[in-house]
């Protein structure tokens, strides 16, 4: 480097001078004290009763999360003058000792009729990224409501337009229910409606979340509260060997979960195909029970469902979207032969090779002790808290 | 640039422009063929790396800051080959080895030219560059007191920034100069650019104050990122410090503005030993997206990072002495964001991130240095104390 000794300029001088000073008094920009800020888009004014570090469920405009409601939604909830005959409430199909599932391979509606698929539980549904077993459309618990109550085939609550007002009026001679229909949305001049039926239980049944399983205190740094036996079971439910946890991964042990957290775009709505049917050896399932094929009519959506929560899974047997299992030792020995080989009977077809199985459904090898590690994990799931807490229990009682 | 402080400077400025002032500079380089080698190695007791990776917290960090570990490491390896002909043409290209990663890096690699008018000087270069908005980033640690760069440079620029890029730079015989540089855009903050998505323009002026030398140096960077990861998660290269995940886990989109000032002040006053005082004070506005898989939040942040050094040399002694602190002001919009500020390191701790080092260095012989350093390292929560000592190389042909 070779320097020159001229004189400089007195307005380039006064410049870099200041610039000399400034970069003195930059250095003192530093006293003050780092910090991160974070500004969340929604404030739910309902006390959800998670902690803090856990993400809030999806709360739509349309129907934000109130107490009155919440409470209202409750009443409904087990109140069986909700029926077109005044003989079922949501209750009859979803019990809370159950996981407010109903223990039945297939409920029964109001009049009689079957079920084609199994009732299942109701802990985190408010996290659930669709709704019911198989309809990529119901996307809102105010949506979905909506089937059970008015649904023709199956009729469940059997509610229609020949009875609605009955049904209305019967809420409305109830003396509980025109206070708490008020308080709950004060806006209205004539709150006993059913989209303020619908918009209540939607509220009750989005605020019955719940993470305070034995699982969920061993990740929070509890290191007793999973057995051995548990601990080398959730190691097999999270190996690529069994794969579990692709289909039954993240917190709430489902691939289909939103929170409001989450980007809308990003969210998934997946649906898989276990390999329960293949009959005739064409793919095919029940013609009752064929997944989101009944509303896409895509071939290769043949027998898709969207994989359940596993929590409270130890409560909410029997198993699979047609309740054709009974116990977890039945389910993880049909995942373990990567499907289900039906050898007579209308039905009859090898699930395994079911041509729109999920890949992932391949099949594993587990010894008797491992089967009952994975049994004992998956037990840990179950919230008691949840199945016994006072504020989701029937207000009658 | 925060208005109080300027207007201090402002006022401040008047007291300190002498009437005598002189300056100096320009580039002389020698003809023909040169190659430079210079190797360091250090042992240090603790590093903030070990076992783990390393975020300075409340900072989205990336490029190829990996920290520092426990243990032997050779910090830093260069072969640097250079060539300028009798007229206007030189070449350098130089491959290294940084830190505690086996593989061997490109760093330079450009073309230039160089024309001389009257007491005027333009430099072009195109190629693969180091960016000289400030000399810090062409210092390799053989040229440095301390091993270890100063937090700004980790916080701000992944260690160092280079990109194959053009700049040019437009000098005058008085010490005074502008330059620009326009890069690729690939290399942290910046990423993933079709078009150049980096660039940066800066400005210097050297003054002599009787005994005092003073050096002083201005510039503006702008970088876009788009889909940019933590490549120290990512690369494959054995960066990861135990973090056996391949998974990007975030993104982010955005840009990043930094605004720098450098000033090294060299007294000559004393006759047995010269003193140098070098401040830089660095300004980043980042603005942005950071997301995951399913999640996004907005991202405004304002990162204040400075560092000053002292250092005093007398013969082949140097004693110097550094300071480093980093204060970050981050604001996170949409639901997502407590989660993903756990996700990418932006939540801040109590106190502000901070290191101060002392050094003591002596030129044992003439191509070799050694150098003991004590460390209060208060870069994370894990605050500790640390020596370190290295071994420096360096040899030369012609």
């Amino acid at each position: 480097m070779k320097t020159l000794h001229v004189c400089a300029q007195p307005m380039l001088r006064a410049f870099f001078t200041l610039l000399f000073v400034a970069s003195l008094f930059g250095l003192s920009a530093c006293n003050g004290s780092s910090k991160t800020t974070f500004v969340l888009e929604t404030n739910s004014e309902f006390s959800w009763g998670l902690s803090e570090s856990t993400a809030l469920p999806i709360e739509p405009d349309s129907n934000p999360m109130t107490e009155a409601k919440f409470q209202l939604g409750r009443h409904l909830f087990y109140d069986d003058a909700l029926s077109g005959n005044g003989t079922q409430s949501c209750n009859s199909c979803h019990e809370q000792a159950l996981g407010f599932a109903d223990g039945e391979t297939l409920p029964v509606g109001s009049t009689g009729q079957v079920l084609a698929r199994n009732a299942q539980g109701l802990l985190n549904v408010a996290y659930n990224s669709t709704l019911t077993w198989a309809n990529s459309s119901l996307l809102s618990l105010e949506a979905q409501i909506a089937v059970p109550l008015f649904g023709e085939d199956p009729i469940e609550h059997g509610i229609n337009d020949s009875n609605e007002e009955l049904v209305l009026d019967a809420l409305r001679a109830n003396p509980l229910y025109p206070d708490m229909f008020a308080a709950a949305f004060p806006n209205d001049g004539d709150p006993v409606d059913m989209n303020n039926v619908i918009r209540s239980l939607a509220v009750f049944v989005r605020g019955m979340v719940s993470f305070e399983t034995d699982f969920d205190r061993f990740q929070s740094g509890d290191t007793d509260a999973l057995s051995a036996s548990a601990q080398r079971g959730q190691t097999l439910f999270f190996s690529e060997g069994l794969e579990c946890f692709h289909c039954h991964g993240g917190y709430n042990f489902s691939d289909s979960t939103a929170d409001r957290t989450m980007y809308p775009a990003f969210i998934e709505r997946p649906f898989h195909n276990t390999g329960l049917f293949n009959i005739g050896g064409t793919g095919d399932y029940p013609s009752d029970n064929t997944g989101i094929f009944e509303l896409t009519g895509v071939p290769s959506h043949m027998g898709k469902f969207r994989a359940p929560t596993l929590r409270n899974i130890s409560v909410t047997a029997p198993y699979m979207h047609d309740g054709s299992m009974a116990d977890l030792e039945e389910v993880i020995d049909f995942y373990a032969a990567g499907g289900r080989n039906i050898a007579a009977g209308p039905n009859a077809g090898d699930g395994r090779l079911n041509p729109f199985k999920d890949s992932l459904v391949n099949g594993f090898s587990v010894t008797p002790s491992e089967k009952q590690d994975l049994i004992a994990f998956l037990n840990a799931l179950t919230d008691e808290s949840f199945n016994t807490n006072p504020r989701f229990s029937d207000p009658t009682e | 640039m925060k208005t109080n402080y300027l207007a201090m400077a402002a006022g401040l400025s008047a007291l300190l422009i002498h009437t005598s002032v002189s300056a100096h500079g320009l580039w002389q380089p020698t003809p023909g063929a040169a190659l430079n080698m210079e190797v360091t190695t250090s042992y240090r007791n603790q590093g903030t790396a070990d076992g783990q990776l390393w975020n300075i917290p409340g900072v989205l960090m990336g490029g190829e800051t990996h920290g520092t570990e426990k243990g032997f490491s050779l910090d830093s390896a260069v072969i640097e080959l250079s060539y300028f002909d009798n007229e206007h043409v030189y070449g350098i290209a130089e491959v290294s080895v940084h830190g505690q990663h086996s593989e061997v890096d490109m760093e330079k690699a450009y073309l230039g030219a160089l024309w001389q008018q009257g007491a005027t000087q333009l430099q072009l270069e195109a190629g693969k560059l180091s960016a000289q908005f400030s000399p810090q980033h062409g210092k390799h640690t053989n040229a440095r007191n301390f091993v270890d760069q100063p937090l700004a440079y980790d916080a701000l620029y992944g260690g160092h920034f280079n990109d194959i890029g053009a700049r040019a730079i437009l000098s005058h015989a008085e010490g005074r100069g502008v330059g620009i540089e326009v890069f690729n855009g690939d290399s942290y903050p910046a990423s993933n650019n079709d078009n150049p998505g980096a660039g940066d323009i800066f400005a210097f002026y050297h003054l002599t104050f009787d005994s005092i030398l003073l050096q002083s140096r201005v510039w503006y960077g702008a970088y876009k990122a788009n889909d940019r990861v933590d490549e120290r998660l990512t690369s494959g290269d054995g960066h990861s410090h135990g973090v056996t995940s391949t998974d990007p886990s975030y993104w982010f989109d955005g840009d990043t503005r930094t605004l720098g000032l450098r000033n090294k002040m060299i007294w000559l006053g004393w006759d047995w030993a010269q003193v140098n005082l070098t401040a830089e004070y660095m300004q980043a506005d980042i603005e942005g997206t950071v997301r995951d898989d399913l999640r996004q939040a907005k991202l405004d942040s304002q990162v204040d990072a400075m560092w000053a050094a002292l250092e005093i040399k007398r013969g082949k002694h140097t004693l110097a002495l550094a300071y480093d602190q980093i204060q970050t002001d981050n604001t996170l919009l949409g639901d997502a964001g407590p989660a993903l500020a756990e996700l990418s390191g932006l939540n801040t701790m109590s106190d502000n991130p901070n290191r101060f080092r002392i050094a003591y260095l002596q030129q044992w012989q003439d191509h070799l240095k050694w150098s003991v350093e004590l460390h209060a390292d208060g870069s994370t929560e894990d605050e500790f104390n640390a020596v370190l000592f290295a071994l420096r190389w360096n040899g030369s042909w012609p």
